[in-house]
């Protein structure tokens, strides 16, 4: 399809006016010294003005013809963020008019990188011809859009063109994190207690086994334990562990704050994959997991676990729009609204990950917090100090420079978590590196906190 | 850090630098030619320019730049034009290689302006259709071409035989001039080539190669717009019309006020000797004076040319408006008071004579020579009498005006003319 906003009329190139002024120059001077027009420049003249008017004409037939071209674009490989996909564009002329010189370009995100091949090629395609051309962008996490593909025809000395875009069918593109792994050494820190990975030490209906007592009426007949029964012939009663599942939510505040930086190691992409990897680990372990992200508008992962959530959940981090845009909700609407939606009563951790706390939205915050500590919840703030994800991508000297210059803005931050532990909120600042400890250590010390 | 040391091979193996080096190669022949020739002046400051302009276009390859090159081609040949070369010959060199020079910029851009992976299915077919539509599209523009210029010098040999006294001026100033042969010849082959672009290339770009649905939709919206232009007064050919007018307005209105300006004529030189003027910068003055006003001339009129050409439709008439009193009766009523006034006046002054006057103004006395006691009406009858004896006066000195007016603007346009294409 064509963009009615892109059309255009044939328009004229500087080449049409330096053929004219060669032409009018030629009569002049002819005219000049020979005090008449001779018959030679008079037909190299009129042959001149002929081939002018002829390519316009070529032109103008060609630029009828551009929307039957077959235009498709296909993606060759699945879009994980980082990892270069190849695109592979088919044109097919389908009209009997030949374009005998096209410029095809693909308008891929502007946030993409372009890593091989050119996603501009000059051609020509004549009648029935069918061309494909391949190149390959590096993505990034989030939902993402194709302008289009700008198609220019104009003829071989270019002397007119005409330009316009074309939309083939496929044009959005989900871009799927790639979950940060957990460092080695971190799962042995909170075994080697004696805890285990998920017990919780609290009897209650689960897989492993906890004790036996004697038979009551009104007990279940299912947990009768009859070879106890066959050796001691009286009835009794297996009970279990119950199992420590939690009840996590992530809210991912998506401002313009946390896209600052350099691409590949903004917040944003920290907090999309932190909650990416902590959430396989915690589902792996049957915890209850939920994602909510305020951007410009609140997507939601919905609320469960299983391995078919953990999709789910992938799925609505790739769906993360970049740009400049105002939040729909505010950040309380948001962490209230879920509140309202949990469908399990019980204790939920919610996880607030920002990389802005304007005091207006620390106000915010506290009002929120005070109102779930009402229905039983937790709340903990990670505060990912934008200043540090920029610093992350410097080396050498430039970092040592850069880090003296945010040491105010550090300083700053501490101010702030003192200010959030006043008023009995939990905050963590966190960096690139310590960012899956910081968190997964919170959770850890609540499971250990409840056993 | 790694550090990456860049070596002009490593450069050059871009495709940015073989695109440009290759382009170089392309266009160094027709440029060595230039070069060639042009050493053999025996001018050392020209053969400096000339080494000056080689790197000027070495710098226009390197920027893929039409205008360098194009600077380039176009002084050389005016040098060696001037050192008495042959002015067609050497023409059709510049043109030629500017040309190339667009084709080669082409040629490259197919070669690498390539994406990874490129891949291409030919087909016979299309390459036969391809040949066969641009020999009927080039061989057509060239042979209407020919034809027009046949027409176009046979038109205007034909209007010269025709036309009367004062325009023949004009033509023959024009036409003796090759040079406005040569305008006129693009003139008609521009309306030809508005009229093709406007109308006829899109209905048979449309109806040949398209499926039929659309191009019957393509045929009743040309109609629609065509139908809406004209309505609007916006179609090509009512604004040649209309702005044709704005040059009849001007010729007129120069002949109009030509009498003006020579009656001021001695208080003007005495004003151009004072401040020591050339006698040109007033005619300038005034013909500028003209053109704005013809100009307000035309804008007032517009709407009325406009309508000549614009359909009307008619609309219901609202029943209301036939019952009002038309307008037209007022001029007529200011008249009947002016006569009355004028009666009441004779009756009042001298009675004894209004029934002669009366009887002389119906025809029914034929006593000439009669004078009036009255000394209102002596006055009157002998100004009237001045009047009719000077009006004639007046009326050939104007028609001798205006033809010296027209004389003296054929006689300006021969000289400017002359003036700028010899």
């Amino acid at each position: 399809m064509i963009n009615d906003e892109h059309i255009q009329d044939v328009s004229a190139t500087p080449n049409v006016v330096i053929i004219i002024l060669i032409l009018s120059l030629l009569a002049g001077i002819d005219i000049v010294l020979n005090k008449t027009i001779t018959i030679h420049t008079l037909i190299i003249m009129s042959i001149g003005f002929s081939l002018i008017l002829a390519t316009r004409i070529l032109v103008e037939l060609s630029s009828r013809q551009i929307y039957r071209l077959r235009i498709k674009r296909k993606i060759l490989d699945p879009a994980i963020e980082n990892e270069p996909i190849r695109i592979k564009i088919t044109i097919e002329n389908k009209a009997n008019i030949p374009l005998l010189k096209a410029t095809l370009n693909d308008i891929y995100p502007g946030i993409f990188k372009k890593i091989k091949g050119y996603s501009r090629i000059t051609t020509f395609i004549l009648p029935g011809e069918k061309i494909e051309f391949i190149y390959m962008v590096k993505p990034v996490i989030g939902i993402h859009e194709f302008k289009g593909i700008e198609v220019i025809v104009s003829d071989p000395l270019n002397l007119f063109n005409y330009k316009t875009i074309i939309n083939p069918e496929r044009r959005v593109i989900m871009v799927k994190p790639r979950p940060l792994s957990m460092p080695k050494k971190l799962p042995l820190i909170y075994t080697q207690r004696g805890l285990g990975t998920g017990k919780a030490r609290i009897k209650g209906i689960g897989q492993e086994f906890w004790d036996l007592r004697e038979y009551n009426p009104g007990d279940d007949y299912r947990f009768i334990d009859w070879k106890s029964y066959a050796r001691l012939r009286k009835l009794y009663v297996k009970e279990f562990e119950r199992e420590a599942n939690l009840s996590i939510i992530f809210i991912i505040n998506a401002t313009m704050e946390s896209m600052r930086g350099i691409l590949g190691e903004t917040p944003l992409e920290y907090m999309v994959r932190l909650v990416a990897g902590l959430s396989n680990v915690l589902i792996k372990r049957g915890d209850w997991v939920g994602v909510v992200i305020r951007s410009d508008k609140v997507l939601r992962s919905g609320y469960g676990r299983g391995i078919s959530h953990f999709y789910r959940i992938i799925n609505t981090l790739s769906m993360i729009k970049w740009g400049k845009y105002q939040p729909v909700q505010t950040l309380e609407e948001t962490i209230l609204r879920e509140t309202i939606l949990l469908p399990r009563r019980t204790k939920t951790l919610f996880f607030i990950l920002t990389s802005s706390l304007e005091p207006s939205e620390i106000d915010e915050i506290v009002r929120a917090y005070h109102k779930l500590l009402i229905h039983n919840h937790l709340m903990y703030i990670v505060y990912l100090v934008p200043e540090l994800f920029e610093k992350k991508a410097l080396k050498g000297l430039d970092a040592g420079i850069y880090s003296a210059l945010i040491f105010d803005k550090l300083e700053k931050t501490i101010d702030i978590n003192k200010l959030l532990s006043k008023r009995g909120i939990k905050t963590v600042s966190v960096g690139p590196d310590d960012i899956y400890t910081s968190v997964y250590g919170l959770i850890e010390k609540y499971r250990a906190v409840i056993t | 850090m790694k550090f990456k040391p860049t070596t002009l091979l490593t450069k050059i193996k871009k495709p940015a630098y073989l695109e440009k080096m290759l382009l170089a190669l392309l266009n160094i022949i027709p440029e060595y030619y230039f070069i060639q020739w042009s050493m053999g002046i025996n001018d050392q400051y020209i053969k400096l320019g000339i080494v000056a302009l080689a790197i000027v276009w070495l710098y226009g390859i390197l920027s893929k730049n039409i205008y360098y090159i194009g600077f380039t081609y176009v002084t050389t040949s005016i040098i060696l034009v001037a050192y008495n070369h042959d002015i067609g010959a050497i023409f059709t060199m510049c043109l030629v290689s500017s040309i190339w020079f667009m084709f080669s910029i082409t040629i490259v851009s197919y070669i690498f302006e390539k994406g990874h992976g490129f891949n291409r299915v030919f087909s016979i077919k299309g390459v036969l259709i391809t040949m066969l539509l641009l020999a009927l599209i080039y061989g057509a523009y060239l042979y209407t071409a020919y034809y027009i210029a046949n027409l176009a010098y046979n038109a205007y040999m034909y209007i010269i035989s025709i036309t009367p006294r004062i325009f023949q001026g004009f033509y023959e100033a024009f036409i003796t001039t090759r040079i406005g042969s040569i305008i006129l010849l693009l003139y008609f082959v521009f309306i030809v080539y508005y009229v093709l672009n406007d109308y006829i290339t899109l209905l048979i770009s449309d109806t040949v190669a398209l499926n039929k649905k659309f191009a019957i939709n393509r045929i009743i919206s040309t109609l629609r717009n065509e139908a809406k232009n004209i309505y609007i007064g916006k179609d090509s050919f009512q604004k040649l019309f209309v702005r044709s007018f704005f040059f009849i307005i001007m010729f007129y209105l120069y002949g109009m006020t030509y009498p003006l300006y020579r009656n001021f004529y001695n208080f003007i030189h005495q004003l151009i000797t004072y401040l020591s003027l050339p006698e040109y910068s007033v005619i300038l003055a005034w013909l500028g004076l003209l053109n704005i006003v013809s100009y307000i001339v035309y804008k007032i009129i517009y709407s009325r040319i406009i309508s000549v050409v614009k359909p009307s439709i008619s609309r219901e008439r609202n029943e209301l408006i036939k019952t009002l009193q038309p307008s037209v009766w007022r001029p007529f009523y200011v008249f009947l008071s002016v006569l009355v006034f004028y009666v009441t006046i004779i009756a009042v002054t001298s009675p004894s004579e209004l029934s002669s006057i009366i009887m002389r103004s119906l025809g029914l006395s034929k006593n000439i020579n009669v004078i009036y006691q009255n000394k209102f009406l002596r006055l009157l009858t002998n100004m009237f009498i001045d009047y009719s004896y000077y009006l004639t006066q007046w009326v050939q000195t104007y028609i001798l005006y205006i033809d010296e007016a027209y004389r003296i603007l054929t006689g300006l346009v021969k000289d400017m003319i002359e003036f700028i294409w010899g």
